[in-house]
């Protein structure tokens, strides 16, 4: 058989998957039950921002949707990792993945169809979190800012970054148990780490707090610093606050890193997969 | 998997079990700390060491710091004289900052030799220590510093000790003549000779001008003035040997973006002012209110450098973030029209707000406003005057300065001077900027003034619907779907059976 025909067929399953995923995905409560989550906790973020505004006044800052939006776009690209990730240990632990490659699925067009149903759904929610904060915009009387858009498409490299991590997990785990540990495990990590980094660093020489915690600040320091270079969550966080001081460059920098990484996952992923195998 | 969880797991142990050990050690610290506090027996070890005393510019002022052997790095403004002073002191550890101290006043020995600097390794320059004194001609904080070197050093500080002596004659002459005037108007009070206030006030004497020039002594120093960059440097004693202790890095770093910043007072909450610094930021207001914009030049700088340049003892994290500096006050745009108290037609008793400011090259500046793609009036930099209302409640009004002047608020200067921008309900936004009186837009001095509509807060609760009803709707169509289908396939198999 040519290549030709092989990669054709490859697409021809990839979509099927895709197809399958993304109306599973759709069609199923849990998404609109996330969805609905995370604009709740971005409405409660502008709330306070407006609760604040009419008392004091005035509150400047680049651009109030933007840590909302980031809030969001956390929470279903995580969402919607972990959904990846359940998917794919799932069929490995149940033997559907076994079954799926006696026939025409490869890990190619497995691993594609995966990836790109759950990278569907996420511009699909971008769109569907766009509405929704036109709505909050009109009701609040708050202009939409044109790097709005901007923090828009870098979400959407980041979120897919993010999935790609997801997939690359669960490819390379033996059950949903020990995938799901690890993912969440590297979430809760990253995200933990930015957020003790944050604190402890705001501890002035003066607290009494400052020598016990020295140490552990300067480690998590290091840490930080090599999660700005691997952290999705991170790379949307310095793109956004690059982009905000007019940094373009190193805007487009996080988006080309943020491309690449994803697609370095999504290639181990497939090799990842061809060497783990499809049994449990 | 397993082995890979259980790493995981292992390094938050190690790393929460490396947490506590800290914390032990922190609890003896904590004593030590208690031995040291001043009052009780003076513990703190003091010991013989090179350090490197810097007179750093901070873009405003000159700022002194020094740099213990534990401190690795030196961090400098680019393209401004710098002065590195090599010393000789004795240093202690003072616990209840978690630094080092020096004690000049025990032990301050200039170190003979010359300071080489390396970039990339190779020698690029090499300074011996000079005479040195830093100069406000208009005062700290309200002025630009001057620096002078070798023997204008001597000479400038030779001028300013004149002028200080002088100053110290004037006040001097100033108390004797107030005491002459004093019993002279006491003399002719009580033989009947004051017939008017004007009397009195025509022959008081007049007391100088405060003395605003100040001066360090003459110190020795090495004056650098470097481009931006990362150098290596070392101090090469007379007998040819580097100094233990002396080398260091040196970070030369300059500004990353210089803009306009404002101080916002809102009329409500005056004495708790916001600022806003990063350009093209947007103002959220609340309608109906009024704003005052007071506009301040301003330099962005690489945090970690400039928290380091100003504390070089400060905790060493890494840190990416950037750090808006304000430097320069905005001036008023016309000659003022509040006089010192010298001259003839006196409104107020009192300056100005002090300061250097932006446009002290004679552009006068006004804020341009537009609304709804409209240019609007422009808004004129004014003084205002807050009074405090009569009576125990709470409260202030904010006047313009002439306004306060007619109301008799004649013993003080303005409060603030600022731009004023009245927001009203019709307003949906403005965009402000300042133009100067060539037509040129100040850059970096535009700001977006967004009108937050003061909705109740759970109407934004309505933006949830979209995802409830499209949840709704796509979980019933699929069950509804899936219901069809069922009952297709139960008919189906009924009409085969």
């Amino acid at each position: 058989m040519s290549d030709t025909s092989t990669m054709y067929k490859q697409i021809q399953t990839a979509l099927t998957i895709h197809r399958r995923d993304f109306r599973i995905a759709i069609f199923g409560p849990v998404l609109y039950i996330v969805t609905t989550i995370s604009i709740a906790i971005g409405i409660v973020i502008i709330r306070n921002y407006l609760n604040y505004i009419e008392s004091n006044g005035l509150y400047p800052m680049p651009d109030l949707f933007s840590f909302p939006f980031r809030w969001v776009i956390i929470l279903t690209s995580v969402y919607l990792a972990f959904s990846a990730v359940v998917a794919i240990a799932r069929e490995r632990e149940s033997g559907a993945m076994e079954l799926l490659f006696y026939g025409p699925v490869d890990n190619v067009s497995y691993v594609l169809g995966k990836y790109s149903a759950q990278l569907t759904v996420y511009c699909l929610l971008i769109i569907l979190y766009l509405i929704c904060f036109f709505i909050l915009s009109n009701i609040a009387g708050v202009q939409i800012p044109a790097n709005f858009y901007m923090m828009m498409l870098l979400s959407l490299f980041t979120g897919a970054y993010l999935i790609s991590v997801g997939v690359f997990v669960s490819t390379m785990s033996k059950s949903v148990r020990s995938a799901t540990l690890v993912f969440i495990t590297l979430i809760a990590s990253t995200l933990l780490i930015q957020a003790s980094q944050a604190w402890l660093s705001n501890i002035a020489p003066e607290s009494d707090y400052y020598n016990p915690v020295l140490l552990l600040q300067q480690l998590l320091g290091w840490i930080q610093v090599v999660l700005t270079w691997l952290s999705p969550f991170s790379y949307l966080n310095y793109g956004v606050n690059e982009m905000l001081r007019g940094n373009m460059t190193a805007f487009l920098r996080v988006i080309g890193l943020s491309f690449v990484f994803c697609i370095t996952f999504i290639f181990s992923s497939i090799i990842g997969l061809k060497i783990r195998g499809v049994r449990q | 998997m397993r082995k890979f969880i259980a790493a995981i797991l292992l390094s938050w142990l190690g790393l929460m079990s490396m947490d506590t050990d800290v914390r032990i050690v922190a609890a003896d610290n904590h004593d030590d700390d208690k031995r040291d506090l001043p009052g009780l027996v003076d513990k703190t070890e003091k010991r013989e060491e090179f350090v490197y005393g810097v007179n750093a510019y901070n873009g405003t002022l000159y700022q002194g710091v020094f740099h213990p052997p534990s401190v690795d790095t030196i961090y400098l403004l680019a393209d401004t004289i710098n002065i590195i002073s090599p010393r000789k002191t004795l240093i202690y550890y003072w616990a209840v900052t978690n630094e080092y101290k020096a004690d000049f006043d025990s032990m301050n020995e200039d170190i003979p030799g010359t300071l080489e600097i390396k970039l990339k390794g190779e020698l690029v320059l090499t300074v011996e220590p000079t005479d040195y004194v830093i100069q406000y001609p208009e005062g700290i904080t309200r002025g630009a510093a001057e620096v002078y070197l070798g023997g204008a050093a001597q000479r400038k500080y030779g001028e300013w000790e004149e002028a200080l002596r002088m100053y110290r004659l004037d006040v001097s002459e100033y108390y004797e003549a107030s005491r002459n005037w004093r019993t002279d108007l006491t003399e002719r009070v009580q033989s009947g000779k004051v017939t008017s206030e004007d009397d009195v006030l025509v022959s008081q004497p007049m007391r100088p001008a405060d003395f605003l020039y100040s001066s360090t002594k003459v110190f020795r120093g090495v004056p650098l003035n470097l481009p931006p960059g990362e150098y290596d440097i070392q101090m090469r004693n007379d007998a040819g040997k580097i100094v233990a202790d002396s080398v260091k890095k040196l970070v030369v770093f300059q500004s990353d973006r210089v803009g306009v910043g404002y101080t916002v007072i809102p009329e409500d909450k005056w004495t708790t002012p916001e600022q806003t610094y990063n350009p093209d930021e947007m103002l959220y207001v609340r309608s109906d209110n009024t704003l005052y914009l007071d506009p301040f030049f301003e330099s962005e700088y690489n945090e970690q450098y400039f928290t380091h340049l100003e504390a070089p003892q400060a905790p060493n994290f890494v840190n990416f973030d950037w750090k808006w500096v304000k430097e320069e006050n905005f001036k008023i745009s016309d000659s003022s029209r509040w006089r010192r108290s010298e001259d003839a037609d006196v409104t107020f008793i009192g300056e100005r707000r002090p300061g250097p400011h932006i446009n002290d090259e004679g552009i006068a500046y006004d804020m341009q406003v537009v609304e709804r793609d409209m240019l609007q009036n422009p808004i004129e930099f004014e003084d205002y005057m807050v009074r405090q209302n009569p009576g125990k409640a709470l409260g202030y009004e904010i006047l313009e300065a002439m306004e306060g002047l007619s109301q008799g608020m004649r013993d003080r200067s303005p409060d603030f001077s600022a731009f004023q921008i009245i927001v009203r309900r019709s307003i949906q936004d403005l965009e402000v900027n300042l133009q100067g009186d060539d037509g040129a837009i100040l850059s970096g001095s535009g700001r977006t003034v967004d009108v937050v509509r003061g909705s109740g807060s759970t109407d934004l609760f309505l933006a949830l619907i979209l995802p409830i009803v499209l949840g709704i709707v796509m979980v019933g169509y699929r069950r509804y779907s899936l219901k069809i289908h069922r009952e297709k396939l139960a008919s189906a198999s009924i009409e085969n059976s």
